[in-house]
């Protein structure tokens, strides 16, 4: 595990999350405790079972697509903070990595 | 006769089919109390009175024209995560402050087939997440019995509500304990079902893989009379089961014989829990029931940690979608990567965040396998478990045990500890994990510094057994009184 700065630096730019100081401070603190918590699980023998067996089990059958009218936008949604005609408008993206 | 908002749901109903009252005169009368104690516990975010007043009116026409319906009329309340069309709903979070859906819940268009009343949305932890209702971005949801102590949660609103008498019933949503907990702590009667039993349709998303809807009521009858209305398959949720749909009110007997209990004795049990166990056993055999005991499933290396990485992968997953670009909390800004951000920084509150940034890390390429995978296939493994335990083959019909380690505890308490935190669901995690129906029924007091605070008894049965589930706890609830103490409220006069 990456020192605990430097993992909660990762997972906000993962996670498109910006934190005030305080609170990068006490993730700094949460989440090696959290990590070091669930690790209880990898000594759990789990041979002979499948990631995906749980969802064959709690599977219902599913119905079949029926194409019909959709709702109009303005009844969805609110008027967007930026557009562009029919379009969202949204700012360029700048790597932060490529400064 | 009692005053209006003391009445069970099954009460009301059967006082306006008599015409000893409307239910215009109900709704003022829980809307009166709303007035007079909401503000000292937090409960609702959003009073619909007028819209209420409307529902009321049209109740009492339908009645007046000779309809008859369990519901027709009865006010109640929604956890304020099922999506209400031209009503705001925020999920207990600064992202949703404004946000009017367009749409109606599935359990919401079913409610108002059946001619109930909304009084307005309730506090709950911010979408959800946690268990003592204190990660709400409008405050903290104080326990009717001493406002000093949390009222559980998540549904922390929807459990004070019906125990201050501010609605005849509400709903919610468990995840892992969130009916239950809160019902446990404020001493009323919590349903979880199956999952696929109700609709999720219009339910914001925390863990699809675990959310359910439930109820929170006075009595496991009056759960059984809201479920008439709200259970059955919805072609709008895909995860909804195309199970019949049993008459649940009708099957309670009272009786349970032929049924095998099995109680669950926690291995670091207290007193409490020992003579709430005890007095369990005498009252479930006095119904008929044979009751054995059986090993506790909480197997904390397996339960809690399996939940956590569950819960926040799915949490990460579902939240990435608020953007504050199609909607939620925006924070304008010319580069698109620091808006991103600042407005989800700023949106999501300090659980939701550390939630959000756990589910990135155990979903992150090179940990999915160790962390996600291993979870995934932990659950299956107490699925397994549980499944032998209660089935045909293994003998148990039901397994009854604590709700809860304890009472409510103080507000603050557990803040600073989010793995204490967690732990508070490890009696109601499993019945999630395995997607079966669990319901807890008040089960005696322990002796607050402020007064007695309720204990809460958990019933988990087999998969899409609702039926014997509520038909068990409504037979405990002929034999314990312990649902029909009410907390004192200090201004109860003033709305009586």
């Amino acid at each position: 595990m990456p020192a605990a700065a430097d993992l909660v630096d990762s997972l906000c730019r993962l996670a498109a999350l910006t934190l005030d100081p305080q609170t990068r401070v006490d993730l700094e603190a949460d989440l090696p405790n959290i990590i070091a918590y669930v690790d209880q699980l990898r000594a759990v023998d789990t041979s002979g079972l499948d990631e995906h067996d749980l969802s064959g089990a709690m599977a219902q059958p599913l119905r079949a697509d029926v194409v019909g009218p959709s709702l109009p936008r303005a009844a969805i949604l609110p008027p967007p903070p930026r557009s562009a005609g029919a379009y969202f408008a949204v700012p360029s993206w700048r790597d932060l990595e490529a400064g | 006769m009692l005053p209006l908002w003391q009445l069970t749901v099954a009460e009301a109903a059967a006082a306006m089919d008599r015409g000893d009252m409307s239910a215009v005169d109900l709704c003022e009368a829980y809307l009166a109390r709303i007035g007079a104690l909401n503000d000292g516990l937090g409960a609702f975010l959003t009073v619909s009175a007028d819209l209420a007043r409307i529902q009321a009116a049209q109740a009492d026409a339908r009645r007046a024209a000779g309809e008859r319906g369990p519901l027709l009329g009865i006010p109640y309340a929604l956890k304020d995560l099922f999506v209400t069309a031209g009503l705001r709903t925020t999920a207990g979070s600064r992202m949703l402050a404004d946000y009017v859906p367009p749409y109606d819940a599935t359990v919401y268009r079913r409610l108002q087939v059946a001619g109930a009343v909304l009084l307005g949305k309730l506090n709950m932890d911010e979408f959800a997440m946690g268990s003592s209702n204190e990660f709400s971005a409008y405050g903290a949801v104080r326990n009717p019995w001493d406002r000093e102590r949390v009222a559980g949660g998540s549904s922390g609103g929807s459990a004070a509500a019906v125990a201050a008498g501010l609605c005849a019933f509400s709903l919610g949503t468990d995840t892992g304990g969130s009916i239950r907990l809160p019902a446990s702590f404020c001493g009323v009667t919590g349903f979880k079902p199956s999952y696929g039993r109700v609709s999720r349709y219009g339910m914001v998303a925390f863990a699809s893989s675990l959310d359910q809807a439930g109820t929170l009521t006075r009595t496991a009858r009056d759960a059984a009379l809201v479920m008439g209305a709200i259970a059955g398959q919805d072609p709008l949720d895909a995860t909804s089961a195309d199970k019949v749909v049993e008459g649940y009110a009708a099957g309670l007997s009272g009786r349970l014989d032929g049924l095998r209990v099995g109680l669950a004795i926690p291995e670091a049990g207290d007193a409490e829990q020992a003579q709430l166990l005890t007095d369990a056993r005498r009252i479930l055999e006095a119904a008929g029931a044979t009751v054995e005991d059986v090993r506790a499933t909480a197997d904390e290396a397996l339960i809690v940690p399996t939940y956590v990485v569950l819960v926040t992968a799915e949490a990460s997953a579902n939240l990435a979608r608020y953007d504050g670009i199609r909607y939620g909390h925006h924070v304008p800004g010319d580069d698109l990567a620091a808006m991103l951000g600042a407005g989800r920084g700023q949106g999501f509150g300090a659980e939701v965040r550390r939630r959000i940034l756990m589910g990135t890390y155990v979903l992150a390429s090179g940990y999915q396998d160790a962390y996600y995978g291993q979870a995934c296939r932990v659950r299956e493994l107490v699925r397994r478990r549980l499944e032998a335990t209660l089935s045909p083959e293994g003998g148990l019909d039901l397994i009854v045990g604590p709700t809860t380690a304890g009472p409510a505890f103080p507000l603050g308490a557990k803040l600073t500890d989010p793995v204490a935190m967690y732990r508070n669901d490890i009696y109601t995690i499993p019945a999630n994990l395995a997607g079966l129906p669990a319901i807890s029924v008040p089960a005696g007091f322990s002796a607050g510094p402020a007064g007695p605070l309720p204990l809460g008894l958990q019933i988990v049965g087999r998969r899409w057994a609702e039926a014997t589930v509520l038909r068990a706890a409504d037979a405990f609830q002929a034999r314990d009184d312990s649902w029909r103490r009410r907390p004192v409220m200090a201004t109860s006069a003033a709305s009586a």
